[in-house]
């Protein structure tokens, strides 16, 4: 509770408040050193605010303030005590969920295992709660049980399924070891994975390779045998050489118990430990970069071996950018992994559970219920604003909220439960002024979500007159950013004073979005949204709107005009080497995305009845592959002319298709061995969509001609031609 | 070998059709020099036939020593390095290239490749031309950027080489470069012209042509004396002796558009609109040219309209082709044709039909 009457400080916002935690930690390294003389390498990352800290953790730490002491003396220590004895960097560190850190050196002698005792949770220097500093609120409201997981019930249930099956230890278990939980930054992926272990009883392990040598460091003791360097990836592929051996034992055993003499014991007979609190899971939280081709492959290879050999459950924790990918791989439950990873994990068969980014409204009730702890009860509005601008990103969002609450002054505390309390501000209207929201998070939309929503042309239902008429100019106004902004300027400027009078036909209901802003946050290009629109909109149109569908046809050949390029900057100029075209290209392209957009939305006046319709991609593209193939078949007939002379077309690809091959094809069919040599060995055709090659130069020719040949009818014979290619 | 390339014209000479112009190509290379060249005209014309023939009267009969090569061409940017390759025809005193053929990368084909051409002198044999002849086809297909950088390399080479260029259509190719080239118009044959080749070419070939059916091929032919040729050729591969109402096969893509054209005149709806567009992708893929087909359609569907749409179905198909020029991807201004005119029919049908 006293947490509740703390002051709110705002982080980092004078030196003096910047300086105390340096003060606080002096009389923790003689603590430590004290309690536990043993090397201690503890790295406070952003990212560990994320994990459940235990209960007296929660009172007051403030991670990111600890860390620099910490770390700090962590080196120290390395130095003093370590430097002689131990090649500390050719090994790697498991940290457990308590924080214990132990070593086990790339021998895996028991020698200088060391476990960190679970008390060192009192040793950890930290602020106490009774100065008033505030700790992020992320970490303070950390959930702590899977009712209090942000995240939809099915994917804890999900998450729960695998666990369950990864309760047989050892080698005994046949479901994948190995699971790659992907989502969206700030989902609750990490979290709901530590809550739902502490809760089934494992024991998590958390793979952190040991800081890196810096390469001085490396120089200066490379001379004399000191330091060696070594990457992330080579420490991963050593770690995974552990995991596969039973020999090398990872098990951080129970920390309370254990203390660094008896780990020769509890290596050996790991198996047999009755005691032991729970299987071993490991979470992989960080997978090293990579950065060539050879190092993925090296990566690939530890994680085949990872997943096929590994003694315990391990998760890796791939976090999922939405700049990566195309549409195409959206569905794909790897996304954030590079493609040969996938290829290489998807061969040895691993579990995988993707989550989705928190929805807007879960993310407001988490929002509310953090502020209600705080004392600073939020409505439903304000909430769901600020977890609109994090765009699911519940941490995010609840760094903003912490953000705009501080300096604010928190509501009396009522002494009432929490729910009568959240009725009692609805009735009394107590309403928390927040500063407004100064910058908001880009928020990216999935592009066949903004497809869709071009496509269905979802409008207002009924609005007042005006609205009616200008309501394709209200939504220029709304704002939009990028190079739009600058043509809805203009438009906004050249939009005349007095209301425009359309004719009827004109007139749409006003739109229930942006639409230039739909198109710049799926992160299209021109193109290939025409292509999408192009493809698929026809069939939202009513099956008697042809006028419209004439309309649509009319736009999309403008805006195929408009970003072709050179239609702003007009011929003229030779711009040299490609890229180099500047502004121009891009105002042509806003240009052309909002022609685009617009023209798509104004043309379906009478849309088709709303039903489910799958989204088709473009057909150009297949026509263009099939006929770029086409083309490199003609283009050695073209020249070489295939034993007839040679200039018969003039070195035209297209003239010889169009003149050449039809009659090739009649004199062939009807035996004639000098047009058979002109035909093309294979020729592709698109039909229903798909590509298909077959070949067409007949395999035995005959020479002779014969003269009663039945005479082919037209028809007939252009059908045969159909079924040949 | 087929009847186009076997009565084709070697030299200047041998000409059928077009003798005048052979005739002053001829007194331009008697004079010792030759300015570049421009050949355009419609397919079918004779543009390459005179430029094989102005090759033999510059060179005399060792030109006709060809050999094609395929390579590819390095070509360092200052960003990146990208790798063309090229398919060149060429002979001691000569080059030919098709430089549209690499698509967008074409203006690195002039900048590069075209250039280190120029720059080589061929060698002089006992009074050999000083110069060599470096021949583009479709030229109208590059781009502008590519046809700005040729006009820089016109002028520098100008001492070593000439450049022959042919195209279809000269509007398409920049004012400067036409100012540097002298221009020669190679009009299609006249019907009557058509008829005088059909007649040479069954003599030499002893067949009996009859006058009904030469009158079919010429019409059929569109005054292309390729397809003409090659019309005749397939009528005597499926029957001989000719008989007067022998049909005249047309080629398949011809009829394919026939066959779209009456799908668009029987119904006019978005989901027909959509199995045009199938359509129109099936012929796409065979190489044809977009302006050919849009041409094509265009003349098909007006010949089966009223006369009152006749004259908007052929506005809409010149509008529609002249934004297939300017644009980049020709299905969607073909589609925007095909869409323009089911509904400019529809709503005629309606107020005629009731």
């Amino acid at each position: 509770m006293s947490r509740k009457r703390r002051q709110v400080v705002l982080l980092l916002s004078s030196d003096e408040e910047a300086q105390e935690p340096r003060k606080a930690p002096p009389d923790t390294p003689a603590r430590k050193r004290k309690e536990t003389p043993k090397r201690v390498e503890q790295k406070a990352y952003a990212k560990s605010a994320s994990t459940p800290l235990s209960q007296d953790e929660r009172r007051g730490t403030l991670p990111l303030q600890l860390s620099q002491p910490k770390e700090k003396e962590a080196t120290m220590q390395r130095q003093l005590d370590f430097q002689p004895v131990q090649r500390t960097l050719d090994s790697y560190a498991v940290k457990s969920d308590s924080h214990n850190v132990l070593q086990v050196n790339d021998m895996g002698t028991s020698s200088r295992f060391r476990g960190y005792g679970s008390q060192q949770g009192a040793s950890l220097p930290r602020v106490s709660s009774v100065t008033g500093r505030q700790t992020a609120w992320l970490v303070s409201h950390t959930p702590l049980t899977s009712a209090d997981l942000v995240m939809h019930k099915k994917k804890i249930q999900e998450i729960g399924g695998w666990l369950e099956l990864q309760k047989e230890p050892g080698l005994k278990c046949k479901a994948p070891r190995l699971l790659v939980l992907s989502g969206p930054p700030g989902c609750g992926k990490s979290t709901a994975l530590h809550v739902l272990a502490k809760e089934m009883g494992f024991d998590l392990c958390e793979w952190q390779p040991p800081v890196p040598t810096l390469w001085s460091e490396h120089r200066y003791h490379s001379a004399d045998g000191g330091l060696q360097y070594t990457s992330k990836l080579d420490d991963f592929e050593t770690f995974v050489a552990h995991a596969k051996l039973s020999s090398l034992s990872l098990h951080p055993s129970n920390p309370s118990s254990e203390a660094g003499a008896s780990q020769g014991a509890s290596q050996q007979s790991q198996n047999q430990q009755p005691q032991q609190a729970g299987v071993k899971l490991v979470v992989i939280d960080d997978l090293p970069h990579t950065a060539g081709a050879e190092q993925r492959a090296r990566l690939a290879a530890a994680l085949g071996a990872l997943a096929a050999a590994a003694r315990f459950p391990v998760v890796i924790i791939v976090t999922a950018s939405s700049t990566q990918g195309g549409p195409d791989d959206r569905s794909s439950a790897w996304h954030g992994l590079h493609k040969e990873l996938q290829a290489a994990l998807n061969a040895v068969g691993v579990a995988q559970i993707s989550c989705n980014p928190i929805t807007d409204n879960y993310a407001a009730k988490a929002l509310q219920r953090v502020a209600a702890a705080e004392g600073m009860p939020l409505s439903k509005e304000q909430a769901l604003s600020i977890a609109r601008t994090a765009a699911g990103d519940l941490r995010s969002a609840l760094d903003m909220l912490q953000l705009l609450c501080t300096g604010v002054q928190p509501l009396p505390p009522q002494p009432k439960t929490r729910k009568r309390k959240a009725k009692a501000s609805k009735q009394a209207e107590p309403e928390l002024h927040l500063p407004e929201l100064g910058h908001a998070r880009d928020v990216a939309l999935d592009p066949f979500h903004a497809i869709g929503k071009l496509l269905y042309n979802k409008r207002l239902e009924d609005g007042s007159e005006t609205a009616t008429c200008r309501g394709e100019e209200d939504s220029l106004q709304q704002s939009s950013s990028g190079a739009t902004s600058f043509l809805n300027h203009v438009c906004t400027n050249a939009a005349p004073e007095a209301p425009v009078h359309m004719a009827v036909r004109h007139r749409r209901r006003p739109l229930s979005f942006d639409p230039e802003g739909v198109w710049e946050q799926s992160g299209l290009d021109v193109g290939t949204t025409a292509g999408f629109l192009h493809e698929n909109v026809l069939h939202f149109l009513d099956s008697e709107a042809l006028e419209d569908a004439a309309l649509l046809a009319d736009y999309f050949s403008d805006v195929d005009r408009v970003s072709s390029h050179g239609f702003v900057a007009a011929s003229g100029s030779s711009s040299g080497y490609a890229g180099d075209m500047g502004a121009a290209a891009t105002f042509a392209e806003a240009l052309a995305g909002s022609v685009l957009v617009r023209g798509v939305l104004y043309a379906n006046a009478h849309p088709a009845p709303r039903r489910w319709l799958p989204l088709r991609k473009s057909g150009w593209a297949a026509a263009q592959r099939g006929a770029a193939a086409n083309a490199a078949q003609l283009q050695s007939l073209v020249w070489a002319g295939g034993g007839v002379a040679l200039h018969c077309v003039g070195g035209s690809v297209r003239a010889f298709a169009a003149s050449m091959l039809p009659s090739a094809r009649c004199m062939s069919a009807a035996g004639w061995a000098a047009a058979s040599a002109v035909l093309p060995e294979c020729w592709t055709q698109l039909w229903q969509g798909e590509l298909s090659e077959q070949r067409c130069r007949p395999v035995q020719v005959v020479p002779e001609l014969s003269e009663d040949q039945p005479q082919p009818d037209a028809i007939e014979d252009f059908e045969d031609i159909e079924e040949v290619l | 070998m087929l009847w186009v390339d076997k009565y084709r014209p070697r030299q200047l000479d041998d000409l059928i059709i077009h003798q005048d112009i052979g005739d002053s190509l001829k007194k331009l290379v008697s004079t010792g020099d030759c300015p570049h060249l421009l050949f355009y005209g419609p397919p079918g014309a004779g543009k390459k036939t005179l430029i094989i023939g102005l090759l033999r009267e510059i060179y005399g009969a060792p030109v006709e020593k060809i050999k094609v090569e395929t390579k590819p061409w390095k070509i360092e940017l200052p960003n990146r390095n990208i790798e063309i390759e090229l398919t060149t025809v060429q002979s001691n005193y000569h080059v030919e290239m098709n430089p549209s053929d690499v698509g967008n990368q074409d203006r690195y084909i002039v900048q590069e490749v075209i250039k280190d051409m120029c720059r080589n002198r061929p060698l002089e044999l006992k009074g050999q031309r000083g110069y060599k002849v470096l021949l583009l086809n479709e030229v109208d297909r590059l781009s502008r950027e590519a046809q700005h950088s040729l006009r820089r390399t016109m002028e520098k080479y100008s001492a070593t080489c000439r450049l022959v260029f042919s195209c279809s259509n000269v509007s398409k190719v920049i004012d400067p470069l036409r100012s540097r080239c002298l221009c020669v118009r190679v009009p299609g044959p006249t019907g009557a012209e058509v008829q005088q080749v059909l007649q040479h070419v069954a003599d030499k070939e002893n067949l009996q042509l009859p006058d009904a059916l030469r009158q079919r091929v010429v019409q059929m032919s569109e005054r292309n004396l390729r397809r003409a040729l090659l019309s005749l050729e397939t009528c005597r591969v499926t029957q001989y002796p000719f008989t007067d109402n022998q049909p005249v096969q047309l080629p398949d893509w011809e009829m394919y558009i026939q066959e779209i054209a009456s799908f668009i005149l029987q119904e006019q709806s978005p989901k027909r609109l959509y199995e045009v567009r199938g359509k129109l992708y099936e012929l796409l893929v065979n190489c044809l040219p977009a302006e050919l087909i849009m041409r094509t359609l265009a003349v098909q569907l007006s010949r089966k309209v009223d006369d009152e749409l006749r004259h908007k179905t052929i506005e809409l198909a010149a509008f529609y082709e002249h934004r297939l020029q300017e644009g980049q991807k020709a299905i969607y201004h073909l589609e925007a044709f095909v869409a323009k005119f089911m509904s400019e029919y529809k709503s005629w049908s309606i107020a005629v039909l009731g």
